[in-house]
């Protein structure tokens, strides 16, 4: 499949792991919602960084310290940029999604949650944006509340408006879902909660290495996203917010970094960002994330989106055709997530057998467990494709499911 | 190590996918006094085991299960195995079948050669976890 602008080959070249064998099988890395590959140009710059520009930053006066500050604020900048923020000082480094996360859940139930009031999540959270609320709700004496999921996959907007009352102090909710792909429909949700003046925590994680957003346009109150999923490195991910938000909250860790001065009578916080980025920060995230956000533009990503979308529908139709399988999540806006059952047969002996071709899924719960509970499942088989995957694979994944239905008798 | 058909063949062998299709001792146990439960996070297999026990000692089971076809079979052979003399020599029983499964031990010895099916679970060390959850869930009193 040759697009304008978008050349599968020379694409894949980009990605150098891409090109390894597995046991005499070519690799056919289709577990891009857990984590993606990585371009040359990502494992060039971390190279580069420990190799030539390594220092600490924000407390030098040499050489190396001043300009590695500088490129790690010019991510800062980038990160912004990429995401539709206006102001780059609400960018806040953290060590991924789960993270950033944390740092919400724990700043309102510091500062803003109080015994009656209510937390809105939906039913098809991942664990990072469940757990951290439970534990809030449990602190502050909250209420969690949860948006129920259609039988396609899809949310109940239905259910919503009820759901958003003058007890709720916050509405988190994931974009696009890891386990079943569904695209949320984000704006209309966010001006539901703003309608109540509720603010929203969105769960990009599975959306930015798919299309571009803009949150100013989204108009969310908080974004969250890790840096592995975007094709950068692990230990590094964003949590955004409107400075309004990030102000109220308080500092979430402390230390050296986020202090303005420091004295046995008290102590003074830096304004934004530095606030919530005590201590030294993982730096070599931060280059490494910011040459995946530069590979990322030199992408013509309306392109790549589409061939995404291709990818999906072959495999959704090839799939289909294997006797007793069915797909979980079939929500009319979806991302190129295929989650899969075999009637009959465990999605671990689906995964065990794929990889004995080089084909790499994900079998188990997604860290979606009570989704999964919901719909009677324990564990899905679940591929998921980055730009990056050819066509080709597809097929060798549908061939391979084929065989092992067979195998199975 | 080379991760072919041979080689899935060696895993799921005919004892495995036999068990896998037709566990034995499955279901619930009518006159069952307690139940076990075995559960692993990680893939969310679940294995309940209904025990008859009469003063104190073991003398049946039977067991149910939500999980893959390793695990099915494994709980399958262990109450298969462990059924043939009432639970008499379960412990004799448990410590092979761990041991084929931890590598200490190289075959299952003339008297229960199915459980040798087992052993070739262990060049798939993300499944060993799958194969143990039954045994690690049914230990000897
Ligand atoms: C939707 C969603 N949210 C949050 C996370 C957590 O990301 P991380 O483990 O990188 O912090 C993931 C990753 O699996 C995810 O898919």
């Amino acid at each position: 499949m040759v697009y304008k602008n978008f050349d599968i080959e020379a694409v894949r070249a980009d990605f150098p792991i891409l090109g390894r064998e597995l046991g005499g099988h070519p690799l056919t890395y289709l577990d891009n919602a857990a984590t993606a590959q990585k371009p040359q140009s990502v494992i060039e710059a971390l190279r580069r960084y420990y190799a030539h520009e390594n220092a600490n930053i924000h407390r030098g006066v040499h050489y190396l310290s001043e300009h590695l500050t500088e490129a790690y604020e010019e991510t800062r900048s980038m990160v912004a940029n990429f995401i539709g923020a206006k102001d780059a000082a609400e960018v806040i480094f953290t060590r991924g999604a789960t993270e950033s996360i944390n740092l919400i859940a724990q700043g309102f139930t510091e500062s803003i949650l109080k015994q009656g009031d209510e937390i809105l999540i939906t039913h098809m959270e991942h664990h990072a944006n469940i757990v951290p609320w439970q534990i809030a709700a449990e602190k502050s004496g909250a209420k969690l509340k949860v948006v129920p999921v259609l039988a396609d996959g899809s949310l109940d907007m239905e259910a919503v408006p009820a759901l958003l009352n003058e007890r709720t102090r916050i509405f988190a909710f994931v974009h696009t879902s890891n386990t079943l792909g569904t695209i949320n429909p984000a704006v209309e949700l966010i001006e539901m909660a703003h309608a109540r003046n509720i603010p929203v925590l969105l769960d990009g994680s599975q959306v930015v290495p798919h299309a571009q957003v803009d949150v100013s346009e989204l108009d969310c109150d908080f974004f969250v996203f890790s840096g592995h999923k975007l094709f950068g490195p692990t230990g590094i991910g964003v949590l955004w917010g409107k400075r309004e938000w990030l102000e109220r909250l308080p500092p979430y860790q402390s230390g050296g970094d986020m202090i303005e001065r420091v004295d046995f009578e008290g102590t003074t916080f830096k304004g934004l960002p530095g606030k919530f980025e005590a201590g030294t920060p993982h730096i070599a995230g931060v280059i490494g994330l910011g040459a995946a956000i530069k590979y990322l533009k030199g992408l013509d990503r309306t392109a790549a989106l589409a061939h995404e979308q291709k990818l999906l529908e072959v495999a959704t139709k090839g799939l289909l055709e294997v006797p007793g399988l069915s797909i979980f999540g079939t929500a009319p806006e979806k991302a190129s997530v295929l989650s899969f059952v075999i009637e009959g047969l465990h999605p671990h002996d689906i995964g065990t057998f794929l990889n004995a071709d080089g084909i790499a899924i994900r079998a188990g719960h997604h860290c979606t467990q009570p989704l999964l509970k919901e719909f009677g499942f324990a564990a899905t088989a679940r591929a998921s494709f980055a730009f990056y995957n050819s066509l080709e694979e597809v097929e060798r994944l549908v061939a391979a499911v084929h065989k092992l239905r067979k195998f199975f008798g | 190590m080379k991760k072919d058909t041979e080689s899935l063949r060696q895993l799921y062998q005919a004892t495995i996918l036999d068990h896998n299709k037709n566990p034995r001792h499955f279901g619930v146990l009518p006159e069952y006094t307690e139940t076990i439960e075995g559960y692993n996070p990680l893939c969310g297999d679940k294995v309940t085991f209904y025990l008859k026990r009469v003063e104190g000692k073991l003398e049946a089971a039977t067991f149910e299960c939500a999980a893959c076809a390793i695990c099915k079979a494994s709980a399958s052979m262990l109450l298969e195995l462990a059924m043939r003399d009432n639970f008499c020599s379960y412990k004799e029983l448990h410590a092979t079948g761990l041991g084929l499964l931890d590598g200490s031990q190289s075959d299952a010895g003339k008297a229960i050669t199915e459980l040798d099916a087992l052993g070739g679970i262990r060049s798939f060390p993300s499944r060993i976890a799958c194969a143990r959850l039954a045994w690690d869930t049914l230990k000897p009193d």
